[in-house]
């Protein structure tokens, strides 16, 4: 519950390492108030509004300090992404500060490279380690560093990224399996404008999903779960009508009116079906006008070639069609299995040309491609930091894996939740490549598989103890910067990487020095926005700096009448013979792409659809079972051509046969007990197949062939597999 | 012979020392397999005090089975109990003559029954010690336990039997520990002297003690009825699917005493063997029970066919979907209850020729009480398990904990009768002595007199 | 101040998503227990989120998300079956108390709750360190063999009550509201005073989609439904 007195300033984090420091002197029965610390009122909590950081949607989050402790995370009211509210990853927040395997001393390797064993040193030594890597690397071979991270935004993307070019290395790589890659080339190519668009969810009349996964994961599950509830209810006559097609019954799916299963990646052959009816039928201005679009081959792409392809009936595509052309506001949506095929640039734009058709670009209920920089127009080139587009980085990933391989760095610095030794293709052969880097430094809070190998790992704090700033990917239209602020004081001994960095450039002197002039990486954030003639202190107590402009500058879309286009298949390695199903993998809504597994809240929480806890699984449909021998609660063994595990099937009623899917999120080998060993990781069942006009991660793209198994144990499910068919029981 | 008093084989100078053979002093053997019985109880009571320190835990309980094997354990002992409150009630009242040497062995049955029953309510708490919250004593928060709910009836109730039953066995027994304190010696005096309250045996205190014999018996019979129709309330009153039937009174009743009955009948066997009172013990008092079990089979099985076809017919959707688990995941369970409880002692207690066969009548015995166990299974686990939310079914099934439970009930009952045996006569002399004698009183002339009658006044004489 | 807490929780909004229950585990000291506890039915959240199949038009097969926390119900099957009173009808809020200090155990509540919502401590939970920080000092951590249920954060309505009576000004609406209503992302979960006309749930128990779960029962649920919509057609 949201204090009314306000956030207050955090000025008191001073006092807090003051009076706490290291986690020792944290008082556990009697609190000394002689003389109390600033703002500090027994009994009464104090709110401190910052930035969440267990996914990349950038949510805003008032955090409840009772007593210096962390009890709460709510969303910040005030924010336009979340509008408080809050997703279960971000609650659970608070068990990464508290966990008990973060690292809290920074650790040397103690045994063979890669082994994961090391011990704890005190920082000077690390840091002094450090810099004798630096230092020689700069002054022989600057080339040959390395920084490999998740994406990162705000100053600290900025601090990073001009400490490597400070130091002389172009070799920055930010990895994030997830990145919009493919979203952002058809974007290009349909609209013109290289960036991810702001979607009107709550402002249409009719909702085309194709594979969407915007209520579960996707770039910003809480702000399109909030926008759903305002399209189905903040109308008082309109509800609104949602339609969704894909390879199975997903969380989000499951919200549809109408759920129409289509092979995977089939998803443009879905909506060029939809365009042709739509153009053919003159149904909206836009299409009334697309004469040129059908002659170029829109004509071929029939309702009934389109059901061939994707095995929806043609009957329903034309519906939909009609349906979606005579409700407008309409908008089409696509998600990341239909991203994430080796087409998936073919059926983005094939629903980026619904939008077109609809005539929705720049409307309400529509599409439109805000500025989200503009409160930055000052910082020049250097804005772009701040925000950068949100790619996977798989290309440069892989030359640099490559370039690992044939010894061109010396040094790597590497960093971020995204754990490429976990999420990436075991083709790809990252560990050994990686191993091959005679110094690798790591900056976690966790001992996760890539930061197993490490020879050096620094403690970093969690997002929860420090500072930082953000601009969110989606949910807003530029009038908003997210504020991070630590909400306890750090209670291990951590640094930033920031400040690390900063504090590195500082002794190699030079052009790092100059580049990096501050004193710590909060005196960086506090001088950038002083510029910009902000109350810096109410920013911070509101959590950032909300305009609330209404209407940000939005770019124009390409003019132009829409192209077609070019139709591809997408390519599934494996013989269909040997391996007859097609797999279709997606992120956990708790555990979304791995980083969630260490946290018992995530690992407890039921999955949505299918209800289990603590383990991963396997979906097939009823018939497809029937045909393999398989009944519900099975062991089988998955195998692609490029690896095997095992999982317990659970029979999915409402998804497409010939699939076999799989959530993300489980199967790690390192990453702590909460973490290790809940199953078979199926990332590495998959090829290092890429999209093919932007070379990212197609993760749909390979067979899988089920065989059972015998498993010890069962999955635990906490809905009643029987039980689970009498919903009129409760009624 | 027939018309024969059959107790006439007795030589009434011996008949203490047949029917007291079980207080003889105690044999190596006796101590052996008391300590037995005692190592046994004690490993249940470890279990115990492990899952009092852990939690309910240790057990298989889980959510939606909240009950277990204790609650099961406290009907089917508190069933049990039923045997010989009743049989004694309704034999004394209706002047049964062949009741005389069940007397005893039933009542201590039903006390010590209870006594082992009337532990689990207390066990299965999950704050056993704090179970003094159910008693209405002054506390500090000036809180009464709360009137409406079925346990605390059950707590009532079951005090309320228990100190009846108590008093019925030990008020009994007085006549028997005066003739045990005449010629016992030593410490064993001692006891039944204090005991024995003095009792002389004169026409006066026989008056009062017929008195207040039959009054005891009356007034028994009600607080058995309504024990075990508390107990069936626990359940009754619940709004869990296939309890919650108006028919569960009396059904448990039935089953309470159809459980009793048959517990009386395994007692007796093992009591006739071992203490020799094949003279005492008849193959027709054997037969006399079987026919009592008979008719309870009949009313058992009337009462659940009532039940079941109720709830089968009228399709609610919460009771059906328990009775689809009888035919489904119970199957097994519910084929046992049938065959035990039904199947197999309906047809063979109708057969004179099983009735008086003592090995036939013992496996009959415990055939039924193998299926009453299995009823208050199946009455307490597929309903829990089967609750109206369908999405959170489950199952349950007993941990070593529970099955120690289970075996250390049995042998605590064990015990306690084989140490009650033990010191106090388990055959009711006094009432065998005086089917001996029968006497009425009569007028003649301005005095009451009582005349003797040998047997039942039908035959002229005895043999001598 | 008497007040009549009631919960709306609109099905046709409800993702499924799972942050009630997260929010609620973080609220009210809930513990983990694992998955071999998990797979034995012990899980200990006070609210679920339980996904039926149905089969709809065309034989096509559907998900439907119920968010079931405790109903609260005004005639609650559990709290006339405790021996010792240890959940009563709070008469100031309406609202399903638990008392954990008074429970000695018996879980004939929980067995009488028609919906399944009451849960009970098998074990003494630990809470590894450092953990246990995060616990809510609001609420207590409840001991082995005790019952817990979901309470309509009571913590947050009475910090609510106490801060609108020292500011002299009446609760708004809105203001109080459980942890599983303030972060649910598309606002399914609503919760207000009934004794307010004007509040949101006043409104919402109007609507004709309102239903309660096994109504027959006669159980009388402060937390309702509303019924889950799908608009016609394919």
């Amino acid at each position: 519950m949201l204090n009314r007195r306000g956030f207050l300033k955090i000025g008191g984090a001073t006092a807090f390492a003051a009076l706490f420091g290291g986690c020792e002197r944290l008082p556990k029965t009697l609190v000394p108030f002689v003389i109390p610390p600033e703002n500090y009122a027994l009994g009464e909590s104090l709110w401190y509004a910052s930035v969440c950081r267990q996914c990349p949607a950038g949510c805003g989050i008032v955090v409840r300090n009772s007593e210096g402790r962390a009890k709460k995370i709510e969303g910040n009211p005030l924010h336009p992404v979340n509008r408080g509210k809050l997703c279960a990853r971000g609650q659970a927040g608070l068990q990464a500060l508290y966990h008990p395997e973060r690292l809290g001393k920074p650790l040397k390797l103690d045994g063979p490279r890669g082994s994961g064993k090391f011990r704890e040193i005190p920082w000077e030594e690390a840091l002094r380690l450090l810099m004798t890597g630096l230092s020689s690397v700069r002054a022989e071979a600057p080339t040959a560093l390395l920084m490999l991270t998740d994406p990162m935004r705000g100053h600290r993307n900025l601090v990073s990224a001009r400490f490597m070019k400070a130091f002389g290395s172009p070799h920055r790589v930010a990895w994030d399996p997830f990145g919009q890659d493919a979203h952002l080339s058809a974007n290009e190519a349909v609209y013109g404008v290289r960036d991810l668009p702001e979607h009107d969810l709550a402002g249409t009349r009719y909702l085309l999903s194709f594979s969407g996964d915007f209520l579960e994961t996707g770039v910003s599950p809480v702000h399109f779960g909030h926008a759903y509830g305002r399209m189905r209810a903040a109308r008082p006559t309109v509800r609104g009508k949602f339609v969704h097609f894909g390879p199975r019954l997903s969380m989000t799916a499951a919200s549809a009116d109408a759920f129409l299963p289509v092979a995977p990646g089939t998803e443009g052959y879905a909506a060029l079906g939809i365009a042709h009816v739509m153009v053919r039928e003159k149904l909206t201005p836009a299409a009334a006008a697309a004469g040129r679009l059908w002659n170029a081959g829109l004509k071929e792409f029939t309702p009934e070639a389109a059901g061939k392809k994707t095995g929806a009936p043609a009957a329903d595509i034309e519906a939909v069609a009609r349906e979606f052309g005579s409700n407008q506001p309409g908008l089409a949506m696509a998600g990341d299995a239909a991203a994430s095929c080796t087409n998936g640039v073919f059926n983005l734009s094939a629903v980026g040309l619904l939008n077109l058709l609809a005539g929705n670009v720049g409307k309400p209920g529509g599409i439109s491609f805000p500025d989200r920089l503009a409160a930055f127009a000052s910082f020049g080139a250097e804005a772009k930091l701040l925000l950068p587009a949100a790619e996977s980085g798989y290309p440069a990933l892989r030359d640099a894996v490559e370039r690992m391989g044939k010894g061109a760095f010396r040094m790597a610095l590497l960093s971020g939740a995204t754990n490429p030794a976990f999420t990436l293709p075991p083709s790809l052969k990252f560990e050994e490549a990686l191993l091959k880097v005679p110094t690798i430094v790591s900056f976690a809070s966790f001992l996760d598989e890539t930061t197993s190998l490490s020879d050096l790992v620094l403690p970093t704090p969690t997002y929860l103890e420090e500072w930082g700033d953000d601009i969110a990917p989606a949910g807003h239209g530029g009038e908003a910067i997210t504020l991070g602020q630590p909400v306890v004081a750090p209670f291990r001994d951590t640094r930033s990487m920031p400040d690390v960095l900063i504090a590195a450039a500082k002794e190699l002197g030079g052009p790092a020095a100059a580049a990096l002039p501050w004193g710590s990486f909060r005196e960086c954030l506090d001088k950038a926005y002083a510029g910009m003639g902000i109350d810096l202190e109410e920013s911070h107590k509101n959590g950032g700096i909300f305009s609330g402009k209404a209407d940000a500058p939005r770019r124009a879309p390409k003019e132009g009448s829409p192209a077609l286009p070019k139709a591809a298949e997408a390519a599934f390695a494996g013989d269909p013979a040997r391996y007859p199903l097609v797999l279709h993998v997606y992120p956990s809504s708790a555990l979304s792409d791995g980083r969630g597994a260490n946290l018992p809240w995530l690992q407890e929480l039921p999955d949505p659809i299918a209800t289990a806890v603590w383990r991963n699984w396997v979906e097939v449909g009823p018939k497809t079972a029937a045909a393999l021998g398989l009944s519900d609660g099975d062991g089988v063994t998955v195998s692609s051509p490029f690896g095997s595990l095992q999982a317990f099937v659970f029979l999915h009623p409402a998804i497409a046969e010939g699939v076999a899917a799989m959530p993300l999120g489980q199967g790690h080998s390192r990453y702590g007990k909460y973490a290790a060993d809940r199953g078979g990781n199926p990332y590495a069942l998959l090829p290092a197949s890429v999209e093919s006009a932007t070379k990212a991660p197609a993760r749909h793209s390979t067979r899988v062939s089920l065989v059972k198994t015998r498993m010890k144990g069962a999955l635990v499910r906490t809905v009643h597999p029987e039980g689970q068919w009498l919903y009129e029981n409760i009624l | 012979m027939k018309g024969e008093n059959h107790l006439s084989r007795l030589d009434e100078s011996k008949l203490y020392d047949e029917l007291s053979r079980s207080n003889l002093p105690a044999t190596k053997r006796w101590y052996a397999g008391t300590g037995a019985l005692l190592l046994v109880v004690l490993a249940s009571v470890a279990a115990f005090v492990y899952m009092m320190f852990t939690g309910l835990g240790v057990t298989g309980l889980n959510r939606p089975v909240m009950w277990g094997v204790m609650i099961i354990l406290f009907v089917f002992w508190v069933g049990l109990s039923h045997s010989g409150t009743l049989i004694s009630a309704i034999l004394r009242i209706t002047r049964a003559t062949w009741r005389a040497p069940v007397l005893r062995g039933a009542e201590a049955m039903t006390a010590l029954a209870l006594m082992v029953g009337g532990l689990y309510p207390l066990m299965h708490l999950g704050r056993n010690w704090r179970f003094y919250y159910i008693l209405p004593y002054p506390s500090a928060r000036q809180l009464w336990p709360n009137f409406r709910s079925p346990l605390l009836w059950d707590a009532v109730a079951i005090t309320t039997y228990l100190t009846g039953s108590l008093l019925f066995l030990y008020f009994g027994m007085i006549p028997d520990l005066a003739i045990a304190r005449d010629r016992a010696a030593g410490w064993r005096k001692k006891l039944y002297t204090f005991l024995a309250a003095g009792f002389r045996g004169t026409h006066e205190e026989w008056r009062r003690y017929h008195v207040a014999s039959t009054l005891f018996a009356v007034i028994i019979i009600p607080v058995a009825v309504s024990v075990h129709s508390i107990v069936s309330w626990d359940f009754a009153m619940a709004m869990v699917p296939m309890w919650h039937s108006t028919i569960f009174a009396p059904y448990f009743v039935a089953g309470a005493i159809y459980s009793g009955i048959a517990g009386v009948i395994s007692v007796m066997v093992i009591l006739r063997k071992a203490f020799r009172l094949e003279k005492v013990l008849t193959p027709d008092h054997f037969d006399n029970l079987g026919k009592l079990l008979l008719t309870f089979t009949l009313v058992w099985g009337y009462f659940y066919f009532s039940d079941y076809l109720t709830a089968w017919y009228s399709r609610f959707p919460e009771d059906w979907e328990v009775i689809r688990s009888y035919s489904g995941h119970y199957l097994p369970l519910f084929s046992l209850l049938v065959a035990c409880n039904f199947l197999i002692p309906f047809p063979m207690l109708c057969l004179k020729r099983v009735r008086q066969s003592i090995p036939a009548m013992f496996a009959v015995s415990l055939v039924v009480n193998v299926g009453m166990f299995t009823e208050r299974v199946l009455i307490v686990v597929p309903s829990l398990a089967r609750r109206n939310d369908p999405s959170i079914w489950g199952s349950y099934f007993p941990t070593w904990v529970e099955i120690s439970f289970i075996v250390g009930s049995i042998a605590m009952f064990a015990l306690i009768y084989v140490i009650f045996s033990k010191l106090f006569p388990v055959v009711a002399i006094s009432d065998v002595k005086e089917q001996l004698f029968h006497t009425t009183d009569r007028t003649i002339g301005g005095a009451n007199l009582s005349t003797v009658v040998s047997g039942e006044g039908k035959e002229e004489g005895r043999e001598t | 101040m008497k007040r009549r807490w009631a919960m709306v929780i609109d099905m046709d909004l409800c993702t499924g998503c799972g942050a009630c229950v997260a929010a609620c585990v973080a609220e009210n000291n809930t513990p983990t227990v694992g998955e071999s506890e998990a797979g034995k039915g012990r899980l200990m959240q006070w609210i679920r989120v339980v996904r039926y199949f149905r089969k709809e038009e065309h034989d096509e097969t559907r998900a439907i998300f119920v968010a079931t926390p405790c109903m609260h119900c005004e005639k609650a099957p559990c709290e006339i079956v405790c021996p010792v009173y240890a959940t009563y009808h709070d008469e100031d809020d309406h609202v399903n108390a638990m008392v954990y200090n008074r429970c000695i155990g018996t879980r004939y509540c929980g067995n009488n709750c028609p919906y399944s919502v009451r849960v009970f401590n098998w074990w003494d939970y630990k809470r590894e360190k450092p953990l246990d920080e995060q616990l809510n000092p609001d609420l207590t951590v409840r001991s082995r063999g005790v019952m817990e249920k979901c309470s309509y954060c009571i913590q947050r309505i009475r910090r609510g009550k106490e801060t609108a009576l020292s500011e002299g000004r009446p609760i708004r609406d809105g203001e109080v509201l459980p942890a599983c209503a303030q972060t649910c992302p598309p606002g399914a979960i609503r919760f207000g005073d009934l004794d307010d006309p004007e509040s949101a749930v006043s409104r919402m128990m109007k609507d004709p989609r309102r239903f309660r779960l096994m109504e027959h029962l006669g159980t009388e649920p402060s937390t309702v439904y509303l019924k889950k919509m799908r608009a016609p057609g394919r």
